[in-house]
């Protein structure tokens, strides 16, 4: 039996000494998740390399239920955020051995944006809501000129669907005929070429190709996100496994830094600072 | 009111410690809330001390904090090995029909059984390197059945000890096992290994993340087949298996491995356990034993589609889809040497929430000596090698953790008279 258990242990020294070759690396960092959060981690990450040239940051979208899978079963470093973890992933991932740690690092608020033909200034929630669920089709029911709405919506894996589907449709479902977009910019994109389009995005999506209405009364503004006046307003995650360590720590330090905070309103986000 | 700044960071963190832990302690009281702490953050806001985003900050993280600690079952009053402690296993109940050929005369023979399957596990972290993992089952002693028929007037039948190991993790890429685990060899499928078999031994499962979209794996083991007496006699195997995972895009993924089996002690001896009929090769001299040799080499592969027809139209509810394939040679014989299976399947990954399903289907043909008739699923004409033939899966989840599953097999030898099998079951699985 000894031949083999020496080749099984020769086996698996080899095999550990290879992959430690890769741990050895490990002045990269891995983040995944949100395309909320992807501008931030891409603005941040290019601006912690630049001081930090022996560190490699690669950042990827792909929604915020990617990021958080992605942590849970420990393929990124750093899982971006739209959303708050789930009951059901946290479970999962403490039955894994992951203990996702809530890194909030900005506010975003969920703007409501029209074609900037529209002559519709204001919304309720009630009314964003009944469009969403299908109660309501055309802009004449709304005080508007007459014209079927068009319905742009997120695709199910984004924080910003989530959010959305929370805050503003009190969870109910979004009606099926609803256009699906992969990104924020492919929601401005649409509403902004289709006059009867609704759309919803981040605040640091907003420009002059749409316009924002406002919720209740309240503009989607930074000083209406941060003291909670505005409805739709979400915080933005990076979530670790555990407390932040190394290299990692020492990114999530800067991204909360005077600096960092400073790169997040530049990118049209709420800084915390 | 003049505002009053603080730059001084070790106060910060102070003010947020002592908020953290005021939340995580009130989480566990019944008499006070969460608005408590957002009323107190808000008064330092008020007073100049928090800026409304740190105060934001603030009442978010400690709030996932206290979900965390929630889910996790941290309780100040319970022993943290209490905390770090659970139970976990499944229940199913089944009813199967079998009917397979008894001869060349072809004529076949119904069998038709009420199973059930009972297992519970109690997985324990001394700290957080270590896990102590434990599990009973029904069943008797055979490695690749949980199963127990309802017979014999209500007789009891017997509980086993289904698995027990320790298991290392010194880093997030490494984890070593020792005892009888849970099989660290990754199969798409069951053409070499039936779900059942634990095997005994130590194990090591090395991962890590060579780039953003490729993840290497390599799992080993050093398993024990029997013990005899006599210091180099033991029948053992080793298995190496170095693999990747790959996400083409977001959503396509491949994961391939080679897969390595070397044997020691194994020839002109035989294994407990054999298939129902035994198929492998015996020598024919007074000592008999297995005739050949079964060092063997393969590969498995498994091509999987997230949400293939996109996320519109009638297609769109279906969320995956996967090919997946296996083989196996053994070099030692001259001929019958061979195994390989191909399937696909399409629903959700994994069914394991209502109305989550799944269709699966699987071809598969097993020469004689590809490998041992101890090994291969026993569903699949009695876990025996020398057959060919495909199975059909379906399964769906009733309620959350309760699955319904029907599942038929269609199995023949390839040697001789086919004797043809044919097995359906249908199960409900509940899960904990």
């Amino acid at each position: 039996m000894n031949k083999i258990m020496l080749k099984t242990l020769t086996a698996i020294f080899v095999l550990g000494s290879a992959f430690n070759l890769f741990a050895a690396e490990s002045n990269s960092i891995t983040i995944k998740g949100s395309t909320t959060v992807l501008p931030i981690a891409q603005r941040t990450a290019e601006e912690f390399m630049k001081k930090n040239s022996s560190i490699n940051i690669s950042v990827q979208g792909g929604g915020s239920s990617v990021g958080i899978t992605s942590i849970i079963d420990g393929t990124t470093d750093i899982a971006d955020s739209s959303r708050p973890i789930k009951d059901k992933e946290l479970d999962k991932a403490v039955s894994m051995g992951v203990s996702p740690k809530a890194n909030v690092v900005a506010m975003d608020g969920i703007a409501v944006i029209v074609n900037p033909s529209n002559t519709i200034n204001n919304m309720t929630k009630q009314q964003i809501s009944n469009i969403y669920i299908g109660k309501t089709s055309n802009w004449s029911n709304l005080g508007g000129s007459s014209g079927k709405i068009v319905v742009i919506s997120r695709d199910n894996a984004s924080g910003t669907f989530e959010g959305f589907t929370e805050k503003a449709l009190d969870k109910q479902r979004t009606r099926p005929d609803a256009l699906s977009q992969a990104s924020n910019q492919a929601v401005v994109q649409t509403v902004s070429s289709t006059p009867g389009a609704i759309g919803y995005i981040g605040l640091g999506y907003i420009s002059d190709k749409v316009k924002s209405v406002t919720v209740n009364g309240v503009e989607c503004t930074k000083e209406t996100v941060l003291s909670g006046e505005y409805l739709l307003a979400r915080p933005l995650f990076m979530y670790t496994n555990g407390r932040p360590k190394g290299v990692v720590k020492d990114y999530l330090d800067f991204v909360l830094s005077a600096e960092g905070q400073s790169l997040i309103e530049k990118e049209g986000y709420v800084g915390l600072k | 009111m003049k505002k009053i700044t603080i730059e001084n960071r070790a106060i910060k963190c102070a003010i947020l410690c002592c908020i953290a832990v005021l939340f995580v302690n009130l989480s566990f009281s019944k008499q006070v809330f969460a608005g408590e702490v957002d009323i107190l953050v808000q008064k330092l806001v008020e007073k100049g001390v928090l800026t409304p985003g740190e105060a934001q900050q603030i009442v978010t993280e400690t709030k996932e904090e206290a979900k965390l600690q929630m889910a996790k079952g941290d309780s100040p009053s319970l022993p943290k090995w209490v905390q770090n402690t659970k139970l976990k296993g499944d229940f199913r109940l089944r009813y199967q029909w079998q009917k397979r050929d008894t001869g060349t005369t072809a004529k076949a023979t119904d069998r038709d059984r009420m199973r059930i399957r009972y297992r519970l596990g109690l997985e324990t972290k001394p700290n957080d390197q270590f896990t102590i993992d434990a599990g009973i089952a029904t069943g008797s002693g055979d490695p690749r059945s949980t199963n127990v028929t309802i017979e014999n007037a209500f007789g009891h039948p017997s509980i086993r000890l289904d698995y027990a190991y320790a298991k290392y993790s010194p880093y997030s890429w490494a984890t070593l096992c020792g005892g009888m685990f849970k099989n660290p060899i990754w199969m798409a499928d069951d053409l070499l290994w039936d779900s059942d078999i634990n095997p005994g031994g130590v194990a090591a499962q090395l991962n890590q993340q060579a780039y953003p979209s490729v993840e290497l794996f390599a799992n080993t083991g050093f398993f024990v087949l029997d013990e005899a007496s006599g210091y180099n006699a033991d029948p053992v195997m080793w298995t190496v298996q170095p693999g990747f995972s790959w996400d083409v895009t977001n959503t396509i993924n491949f994961k391939g491995s080679f897969n390595y089996y070397g044997f020691n002690g194994l020839k002109g001896k035989e294994l407990d356990h054999r298939s129902s009929p035994e198929t492998n090769t015996m020598a024919s001299d007074p000592r008999g034993g297995y005739l050949y040799k079964y060092d063997s080499y393969g590969a498995t592969a498994e091509l999987g589609f997230k949400e293939p027809f996109g996320t519109e139209g009638i297609f769109a509810q279906i969320p995956y889809m996967g090919a997946f394939g296996d083989y196996i040679h053994n070099p030692d014989p001259s001929d019958n040497r061979d195994g390989w299976l191909i399937g696909g399947k399409i629903g959700s990954k994994k069914v394991s929430n209502k109305k989550d399903w799944q269709v699966k289907y699987m071809y598969r043909k097993l020469e004689r000596d590809a490998w041992l008739d101890i090994f291969p699923d026993s569903d699949f004409y009695g876990g025996a090698t020398d057959v060919k033939g495909f199975e059909v899966l379906f399964e769906y989840g009733l309620f959350d953790n309760v699955i319904f599953t029907v599942d038929y097999y269609h199995s023949q030898r390839l040697s001789g008279d086919p004797r043809k099998e044919n097995l359906f079951q249908t199960d409900v699985t509940f899960k904990f």
